[in-house]
């Protein structure tokens, strides 16, 4: 009854709009369950911030944004485990890392790639390589084919994009 | 978690500029240790600068959870990639995902054995030997009809060889840049360093044969001893007693001075672990686990008045304590 200007509580925001919004995700993601499980945590992101719920004048603007971020972060994490799963298909049996190690390294993986998104290419390579791989600046510099005072430049913005975006 | 909880506060930009400058300059190969007190005093200044320095350390410990080519293959994919093109990058990633991580550079995993700085593998070899790679170590094996070939790429390697059960037995062969390693039915570990390798024997005996030494160069080293070879030749063996240590785990100093013993675990670290001059005479014995190599840095501090000062992830000094 209100799709604008009065207020919204939670129970209000769920009743009216929930079924709504779980066809919206099903159209996205192709996939009934993803789409339910979608809806169950955009409504959770809701609860925790109640007080904006009170005061939506586009409601389904709202929910919509919120479920889009947690499409967006459930697919990215899918696809970094893929790739890490298929990084780890090239080593040898004897040498994969054990079931924990995976885990954490995933997680890892996973923090590291959201505070690095929206570095450029040759910034984000030098990070990596200084961070991953131990590489000094002069053999980064070697490694890239560019002077070390561009891998000192890429190594400083890195990081403080990572700060910032923290 | 915890990194949740500390992610409430918000740094100024001020602040996020000075620590990725500190960053970048303790990281410099000209950093001294003056640069590294100088950096702990501008931490210690202000409590925001804390905050960043820990968020800098944080995420030095995230990396430091990823197998650097699973780090690499993952993360410099597709670089800058927006959040928002993130979904039509997946439907392609999902057909190409395979062939994209085939196609990398693999340095340490080209070889069939490989391992990464501080990692230590076995692998049982197909005529039962059991092949051990210590940190940051490769070796590719070639077994056919007339031999068992390891190739030594880098790093350190054990073997304990077992009787071949092909007919007839093969010869057990390590090959080296300088030269060849033959058991004669053993155990023994080969360890490359610049422009030499290093051989110790701890059952049986091998025969080595530089590569450029001729017949006569060649040398049986016996159980117990170890000696140095390059291409042309091969050193007076001396008792090598711990020499295989580290295929159980561990790290064996008898009175070794400090900067020798700081170069031997820098092994199993990445980054630089150095050693003031001022103790680097001082000397260490035991018996270390390398399991957790942080441990071994503390246990170093109570056994020596000595601290290890971290600098960075990838730079610790041992400096007189105070």
């Amino acid at each position: 009854m209100n799709q604008s200007g009065s207020p919204a509580p939670v129970e209000g925001l769920y009743i009216q709009h929930q079924s709504w919004l779980r066809d919206w995700l099903r159209r996205k993601t192709g996939c009934p369950f993803d789409a339910a499980d979608l809806t169950h945590d955009t409504y959770l992101k809701v609860l925790v911030r109640e007080d904006d719920a009170r005061t939506l004048r586009e409601p389904r603007a709202y929910l919509t944004t919120i479920a889009h971020g947690l499409m967006v972060n459930l697919f990215r994490r899918r696809d970094i485990e893929r790739a890490y799963l298929d990084s780890l298909a090239l080593v040898q049996d004897a040498f994969a890392p054990s079931p924990e190690r995976r885990a954490l390294a995933l997680e890892a993986l996973i923090e590291i790639d959201r505070l690095l998104d929206g570095l450029p290419a040759k910034v984000r390579k030098a990070f990596l390589l200084a961070q991953l791989e131990g590489l000094r600046h002069g053999e980064i510099a070697e490694r890239m084919q560019v002077s070390v005072s561009s891998v000192r430049q890429y190594l400083a913005r890195a990081m403080q994009h990572c700060l910032a975006v923290w | 978690m915890s990194r949740r909880a500390a992610a409430q506060a918000e740094l100024p930009q001020s602040v996020i500029r000075e620590a990725s400058i500190w960053f970048v300059r303790l990281g410099a190969e000209e950093a001294t240790e003056e640069d590294g007190a100088a950096c702990r005093r501008w931490v210690e200044a202000d409590p925001l600068h804390r905050l960043a320095w820990d968020r800098v350390e944080m995420l030095g410990r995230q990396f430091g959870q990823v197998e650097p080519q699973a780090g690499l293959a993952v993360l410099d994919r597709v670089p800058s990639r927006g959040r928002r093109q993130a979904l039509k990058a997946l439907s392609l990633a999902v057909g190409l995902g395979g062939a994209a991580a085939a196609g990398l550079p693999w340095r340490a995993w080209t070889s069939d054995f490989g391992t990464v700085v501080g990692e230590r593998r076995d692998a049982t070899l197909s005529d039962g030997s059991v092949l051990t790679l210590n940190t940051d170590s490769a070796a590719d094996v070639r077994f056919d009809a007339d031999l068992r070939l390891i190739v030594q790429r880098r790093g350190e390697l054990h073997i304990a060889s077992h009787g071949d059960p092909h007919v007839p037995p093969r010869p057990l062969v390590v090959a080296t840049p300088m030269g060849r390693v033959i058991a004669l039915g053993t155990r023994f570990v080969v360890r490359l360093d610049d422009g030499e390798a290093w051989v110790a024997v701890t059952e049986g005996a091998v025969r080595i044969e530089p590569a450029a030494g001729g017949a006569g160069a060649a040398r049986v080293v016996e159980a117990g001893a170890g000696t140095y070879f390059d291409e042309r030749a091969v050193q007076a063996a001396r008792p090598a007693p711990h020499a295989d240590a580290w295929v159980r785990g561990a790290l064996f100093a008898d009175a070794m001075r400090l900067d020798a013993f700081a170069e031997e675990l820098g092994r199993y670290r990445k980054g630089r672990l150095a050693c003031d001059p001022s103790v680097a005479g001082l000397r260490i014995s035991g018996s270390f686990p390398l399991g957790d190599t942080d441990r071994i840095l503390a246990a170093v501090e109570r056994a020596l008045p000595v601290q290890a000062r971290r600098y960075t992830r990838y730079w610790v000094v041992f400096g007189p304590r105070g």
